[in-house]
């Protein structure tokens, strides 16, 4: 009977279970790392928007207030977008024939709202109160980033779940008092590690329970 | 007719090989392929739809596919009963069988595995199911019975696709040694070079031994697992803890019916009635009869607890059995799985197929109607009034089942066309060997042994007739005091390891630390995520609900403990081999069928001097030299 194997086949067949194991560990670490990835998530993705909004201009240089344009950020659900009419406020002043406001001054005159793109677009089985985390002390920046340095408006964070996860698990590191919620520079103070409970307690937020399934999913 | 040694290759061969009722088996494949045809566009427009192409409207929210996998997997337990619970009983004449009733049972989980997953909604999210870092953060729910399920179905998929394979290995040798040009390629891959070697039978046989104890829970766990599906909430009909039994009692009655529907063709068109005969079908009707007492138990329980708890709910659901829309169902089920099988009690009945075949068919029939009822008419009946509604089968119903018949049955068609439908090493084993006839006079030395040694031959392949001679042979060896000497045999030969001297397996070892580690693995699994990393609250139970850690514990340990053993055989017989001198030597491939052969060192121990006794005391056929 010949041989149906040459030898080199021996250590091919030993190889192969391990082979095999180590690629498919490979491909589940590629996935996992891909769901993980900018690409996957958004992060850092700057959508194309009708009028290309300069924030940095508007709260920098401008030093417009976060609340001219979003005004109910503190009684709201949803943030907000402003109206055209909010643009024209100054820019039916200056500005006024500038071809790039062209689509603002046509929203104005239409009452047809600006098809701005989503930054920020949570998934519709989540249910978001942007109020309630503007008003317990979830200052802007910790969602937004600089917002007062970005040419174009840009997601800064994954919004996967284990982002909000996170901070519901813990707030207090994360906690601002009222008068910095809208400070765009604010980093933790040396003594957050005091200020973050006293925080929790003083706007009353119960820890237990943050997570729940029901809290964010209704 | 004889049975011998010789014949059960040529014999098995005839089955599957050769052109045996080729026209009802390609018939047989025509209808099932145009099944697969409607299941896969009926899957196809699930996807593109949504799962409202069914029936399923609330309350009702499991319709046919929770049903038909219920049954489904039901129909597997059956071969794992035959294959594994037999075996520990030291059932002989369950080697005829075995084969084909595991094949029945890994097609069966996989048509039951497709339901859940298509019951989804989405589908291509199925790994949400499982355990693993995911970027939501989140982790199973450990105290639903759902999850369960889970890695209740993995295991058993996997055992008994290990149980499968091993079974198979001494097969696909012979297969490989007996086949010509790419065939034998693909058999030899997959035979991992098995070569029969004393040594490696004594791990293959505790390996064997283990994984069929270690499936032995697995027929009773996986339905009752299954069951808490239905135990654990509170509708009407579910809430009970008669369903863990009841469903396994149910799971075994369809699995034997199911076996009658493959068998009794599978032996009148494929030639297998000289393996299995009268004497199986008596003993499998035997079984039917009893499970099928055990279901009618169940029925009759259901009604004492119903009548006996007084509940409203509960007895508007009975009312609806035997008085209301849902009572031909309930009478026809009835019918089927405890009136029709007490025809078993008639010797008569017991030994002919085509009664074994239609009774298999009526309980096929009857068990899926009751898996129905239970999933569909419990729903049909909630606690409140507006929970209540009634269930309509949608054209999609019925063409997924019927779709996911075809699959199965296509799969069995296939299986029993490419692999033995019998399992060739153990029905070698309860045969006797031919002596070798006339025509092959006993060459007791092809050259002379002075001869292979005076050319510095390093081992000599001894050829023997019988079991009786090689394990004589072995013994002369042992006590003349040569050492390394193996053998290898087409079928374990009892007695030859105690004439090697073989030591005792261990693979036992490699099965109790995968069992340990896999316990501890899914205690810890579930402590870690489900108190530590992500406590939820449920329905105010605790967050370490150590009795409800139990299912999975259970499961894992008998999954890892399953590949630890496949590992440490594979570790302790040095398989995968496929390049071995001795598959060079001529005849060699006559280990695998039907000649024993010992492998000895030339010069043996010094001054013992066997080889120039010329062999004759040791009455082997044939002497020949290993090269290498």
């Amino acid at each position: 009977m010949p041989q149906l194997f040459g030898p080199v086949w021996n250590s091919v067949a030993r190889a192969s279970v391990p082979t095999l194991f180590v690629a498919l560990g490979g491909a589940l670490w590629l996935w996992q790392e891909g769901v993980r990835s900018d690409w996957y998530s958004g992060r850092d993705l700057t959508p194309a928007q009708p009028v290309p909004f300069s924030h940095e201009h508007h709260v920098s240089e401008v030093g417009l207030d976060c609340r001219l344009c979003h005004r109910r950020v503190l009684e709201d659900a949803n943030a907000g977008i402003p109206a055209a009419d909010v643009c024209l406020i100054c820019h039916g002043e200056i500005w006024q024939d500038a071809a790039m406001l062209a689509p603002v001054r046509a929203s104005g005159r239409t009452r047809v709202p600006l098809r701005w793109s989503r930054v920020y677009d949570l998934p519709d089985y989540v249910y978001f109160h942007h109020a309630v985390h503007v008003r317990n002390g979830v200052g802007c920046s910790t969602c937004h980033g600089r917002v007062d340095r970005m040419l174009l408006t840009r997601q800064v964070q994954a919004l996967q779940m284990r982002w909000c996860i996170e901070c519901h698990r813990d707030p207090a590191p994360h906690l601002r008092a009222a008068d910095e919620i809208f400070v765009m520079d604010w980093a933790p103070p040396a003594d957050q590690a005091e200020r973050g409970p006293e925080l929790l307690q003083r706007y009353g937020i119960r820890r237990d329970g943050l997570t729940d399934c029901g809290v964010c999913h209704r | 007719m004889t049975r011998d040694v010789p014949s059960i290759d040529a014999g098995v061969e005839t089955t599957f090989g050769a052109s045996v009722a080729r026209l009802p088996w390609w018939l047989a494949v025509g209808a099932s392929a145009s099944l697969v045809l409607l299941l896969t566009a009926a899957i196809t427009w699930l996807f593109l739809v949504g799962v409202g192409i069914w029936g399923i409207r609330m309350p009702v929210g499991w319709g046919f596919a929770i049903a038909n996998f219920v049954w489904w997997i039901g129909i597997g337990h059956a071969g794992t009963l035959i294959s594994a619970i037999l075996l520990l009983l030291r059932q002989g004449w369950r080697r005829e069988i075995n084969r084909f009733a595991e094949a029945m049972t890994l097609f069966a989980i996989a048509c039951a595995g497709l339901f859940p997953i298509l019951h989804l909604g989405r589908p291509d999210r199925f790994y949400w199911l499982l355990p693993y870092p995911n970027t939501m953060g989140v982790w199973p729910q450990w105290r639903s019975s759902l999850v369960w399920d889970v890695f209740a179905i993995l295991t058993y998929a996997t055992v008994s696709v290990v149980f499968f394979y091993l079974g198979l290995l001494p097969d696909l040798a012979t297969l490989r040694d007996r086949a010509r040009g790419v065939r034998q390629k693909l058999f030899g891959i997959l035979a991992l070079g098995w070569r029969g070697s004393a040594r490696h039978w004594r791990e293959y046989r505790t390996a064997y031994w283990l994984l069929a104890g270690l499936a032995t829970p697995l027929v009773v766990s996986v339905h009752s697992i299954v069951a808490t599906d239905f135990a654990i909430g509170v509708q009407p009909g579910w809430h009970s803890t008669l369903q863990p039994p009841f469903f396994v009692a149910g799971a075994i009655l369809s699995g034997l019916a199911m076996v009658f529907v493959l068998g009794v063709p599978m032996r009148r068109f494929m030639g297998l009635d000289r393996f299995v005969t009268a004497r199986h079908f008596d003993a499998l009707a035997r079984l039917t009869l009893v499970t099928a007492w055990i279901v009618g138990y169940g029925y009759a329980c259901e009604f004492l607890f119903g009548w006996y708890g007084g509940e409203e709910v509960e007895l508007a659901v009975l009312g609806d059995r035997l008085h209301g829309g849902r009572a031909p169902a309930f009478y026809a089920q009835v019918t089927c799985n405890v009136l029709l099988p007490q025809l078993l009690w008639w010797p008569r009945c017991r030994r002919s197929p085509l009664a074994l075949f239609g009774i298999g068919c009526a309980v096929l029939v009857g068990m899926w109607i009751e898996r129905f009822m239970i999933v569909v008419q419990s729903l049909e009946h909630g606690h409140l009034a507006s929970a209540s509604g009634a269930f309509q089968a949608t054209f999609w119903d019925w063409a997924t089942l019927a779709g996911s018949l075809g699959l199965f049955f296509l799969a069995m068609l296939l299986f029993v066309r490419l692999l033995p439908p019998v399992s060739i090493h153990e029905v070698k084993e309860q045969v006797a060997d031919r002596p070798p006839d006339d025509s092959e006079p006993p060459r007791p030395v092809a050259r002379s042994v002075e001869e292979l040694r005076g050319r510095g031959a390093g081992r000599l392949l001894l050829e023997f007739a019988g079991r009786d001679e090689i394990v004589a042979a072995a013994k002369t060896l042992r006590a003349a005091g040569v050492a390394e000497v193996d053998a290898f045999t087409p079928t374990p030969v009892e007695g030859l390891g105690e004439a090697l001297g073989l030591s005792p397996s261990r693979v036992a070892r490699w099965t109790l630390a995968g069992g340990v580690l896999g316990l501890i693995g899914a205690l810890g699994m579930q402590y870690w995520t489900g108190v530590v990393d992500y406590p939820i609250h449920v329905g105010g139970k605790a967050l370490a609900s150590w009795s409800a850690f139990v299912p999975i514990a259970f499961e894992l340990t008998v999954l890892g403990a399953a590949l630890a053993t496949l590992v440490g055989l594979m570790v302790r017989t040095g398989l995968p081999r496929p390049h071995h001198p001795l598959f060079a030597v001529d005849g060699f491939e006559r280990a695998s069928q039907d000649r024993y052969f010992l492998c000895v060192p030339a010069r043996g121990a010094p001054g013992v001097g066997w080889a120039h006794q010329g062999l004759v005391p040791l009455r082997a056929l044939q002497v020949r030299e290993v090269p290498g």
